[in-house]
């Protein structure tokens, strides 16, 4: 622990030395989060709008899309631990990236693009979900030699 | 010229082609130069030093410089940094001369570019020169310094800006204090059961490509990632483009092109602070002041010299004191590590070679990127309707190479992707700047190590007063950035808030 024998000076013991600026750090960010919190809370009680504003809070945008959104989280999640899992298989060759990256894009794609448009797109999207990732393993594992999960 | 000793077939082509792919990344809103940087980092893998440098200051300068389509046809600025260019460029769309006023906007990039690159090749290793002299202490002032930009990047809230800022710094210490920079090897701030994973902390590229391209595409997706305005613009029916523009406009453009370089210096403080400074200036000095903003080529052209003029700024401080003037140049930090070269004060010395050729690669990416854009704007302009079903997917998929590869191999890297986009995502809605964030990550372990090592050799805290007149220097800088920030975020708070809607999760 820092000790100090007047205001000015100090001395770090090294044991300690690795916690000596991340306590700073915490106590700063909490010494922000009490003035942004009181500055917040003044202004609103002065205004008058504290239980207007604690209400009109909204996390997500308005009408957001929930499918798109969840989905694109979920399938990425899903991707990177499907691309370690199959990955698993066929050590060092890149091939769990090829494998899965394909249906991902696909996945994703049609996410985005929306059950009712998925139609019109349909080639363009599963030109994409295929030559993408054939094209970067490729790319990357075969010509570059670049590890690929 | 030994300058150009070093200009390879192959290096030329590696610029030609970050050049278009920066211009495709910068045209396509929502997509910037620091994601082409990190979708093209994987490549850089296999490349030697200079070829990596040649293809990633090309995607910088392509990057910055596409932003000016979207800007100039649909009102969208397609980088932060061009968001003055919609000022004047979409009125002269509007008027029907959507080509002459791209082409201008062309034209004064490459002058912008240019100019950055003569101010970088003096000063860099000035600076450098000056800053080998540094102790601890100054290296901390320097941090602190570069630190004080969270202040004029905070878009709204300063408090809040500095608490992002802390909360990056405070995430950029997990893990290890590493023996190699004087730490005692002990771990801090990981949970007992993330030890194995988390010995290393958090690794700076998946973090970085997490925090924008993942959050920006979440973000996206919850907004349903509709097709945007697809305006049907005929670019054959526009106006023609003469160079007599240019005739009254030398002082406008040397004085843009240096502002965008002197901001670009400052580190962190991005291209929109860069061309709305310098657009603002163009307007103070202007004959008819009221005339800006209607569609008038001067505007346009303070606009985009100015944020080209950031490339070979934002270069300088990244060269000569290891310092990323901003996110982009966070990233060709990232490249140079892959490369196993450390950039600081020892590095034009160390490494003339690789010096060179980042002064050569500058150069040619700018003309490249002239060329290009001046006479195939039309199929670049494009780009602006890709889909983003399509674009998407493949940018997550390329973010995975590259965060996998980081460090041949690491699994985890590619789950610190989808942590920390999530993060930036749900970071946005509760109102904290994804930047500040950044760039206290990025900076904090410096700031610990040169901090704690300066108390640990003299034992208190006046020797960061006392320690030398460069220490005074330093702290006036300091002081001076900070009134600066506060006066700029007070002046242009309209221009720069109208980029607000994008909530930090573009990067600068």
């Amino acid at each position: 622990m820092p000790e100090s024998s007047d205001f000015l000076s100090i001395i770090i013991d090294f044991d300690t030395s690795h916690l000596f600026f991340p306590k700073i750090m915490i106590g700063v960010i909490i010494l922000l989060l009490l003035i942004i919190g009181i500055k917040e809370l003044v202004t609103r009680l002065r205004n008058g709008s504290l239980k207007r504003d604690l209400k009109g809070f909204r996390f997500f945008e308005k009408n957001y899309n929930k499918i798109k959104l969840y989905g694109s989280i979920i399938s990425v999640a899903v991707y990177f631990f499907l691309m370690d899992f199959v990955g698993g298989f066929f050590p060092n060759q890149g091939l769990g990236f090829l494998f899965t990256s394909i249906p991902f894009i696909f996945v994703m794609s049609f996410l985005l693009v929306g059950k009712d448009n998925f139609k019109k797109h349909r080639i363009s999207i599963l030109i994409s979900s295929v030559v993408t990732p054939l094209f970067s393993w490729i790319l990357f594992a075969k010509m570059f030699y670049i590890t690929l999960p | 010229m030994e300058l150009f000793a070093l200009i390879t077939p192959m290096t030329l082509m590696l610029s030609t082609l970050g050049v278009i792919g920066g211009i495709i990344f910068g045209a396509i809103p929502g997509m910037t130069a620091t994601m082409a940087l990190a979708v093209f980092l994987p490549l850089t893998y296999a490349l030697d030093l200079y070829q990596a440098l040649a293809l990633l200051i090309g995607l910088y300068v392509g990057g910055i410089s596409g932003g000016l389509i979207p800007a100039v046809l649909l009102n969208i600025p397609g980088t932060p940094s061009s968001i003055t260019t919609t000022f004047d460029g979409y009125p002269m769309t509007r008027k029907g001369e959507s080509v002459r006023a791209l082409k201008i906007g062309i034209v004064s990039s490459l002058f912008g570019g240019l100019i950055s690159a003569v101010v970088l090749s003096v000063f860099a290793p000035a600076l450098a020169d000056l800053a080998i002299r540094f102790s601890y202490v100054e290296k901390f002032l320097i941090i602190l310094f570069a630190l004080t930009v969270i202040a004029s990047i905070s878009q709204g809230s300063m408090l809040v800006g500095l608490l992002s800022g802390s909360i990056g710094i405070l995430l950029s210490l997990v893990g290890t204090y590493e023996s190699n920079v004087g730490g005692n090897d002990h771990t801090r701030l990981i949970p007992e059961m993330l030890k194995p994973l988390l010995r290393n902390g958090f690794s700076l590229l998946p973090v970085l490509i997490g925090m924008f391209a993942l959050a920006a595409i979440f973000s996206e997706a919850e907004r349903g990632a509709e097709a945007g305005e697809h305006q049907k613009l005929d670019l054959s029916k526009s106006a023609k483009f003469k160079m007599s523009v240019f005739k009254g406009q030398i002082i406008n453009v040397f004085r843009s092109g240096l502002i965008g370089t002197f901001v670009g210096l400052l580190p962190g403080v991005g291209g929109s602070a860069a061309s709305v400074l310098s657009y603002t200036q163009a307007k103070n000095f202007s004959k008819k002041p009221e005339n800006l903003g209607t569609g008038v080529p001067e505007g346009l052209i303070a606009s985009e010299t100015a944020n080209n003029g950031l490339t070979g700024g934002a270069l300088i401080p990244l060269v000569s004191l290891g310092i990323p003037g901003d996110s982009t140049t966070a990233v060709l930090i990232g490249a140079f590590t892959l490369q196993g070269v450390q950039l600081g004060p020892l590095f034009i010395n160390g490494n003339p070679q690789a010096w060179n050729s980042m002064l050569s690669s500058l150069i040619f990416s700018n003309i490249a990127m002239f060329v290009l854009m001046f006479f195939a704007i039309k199929y670049f302009a494009k780009v602006v309707f890709v889909p983003k079903f399509i674009l998407y997917p493949i940018i997550v998929v390329m973010c995975t190479v590259g965060a996998y590869a980081i460090n041949y191999g690491i699994m985890f890297d590619v789950w610190t992707l989808l942590i920390f986009g999530l993060v930036a995502w749900v970071g946005c809605k509760i109102k904290l700047q994804i930047p500040p964030l950044l760039i206290g990550f990025i900076l904090g372990r410096q700031l610990e190590v040169y901090f704690v090592k300066s108390l640990e050799s003299f034992g208190t805290f006046t020797i960061f007063f006392t320690k030398s007149k460069i220490a005074w220097v330093l702290w006036l800088l300091i002081l001076l950035s900070i009134a600066w920030s506060i006066m700029i975020n007070y002046k242009h708070k309209p221009a720069i808030s109208k980029n607000e809607e994008s909530c930090g999760c573009e990067d600068e």
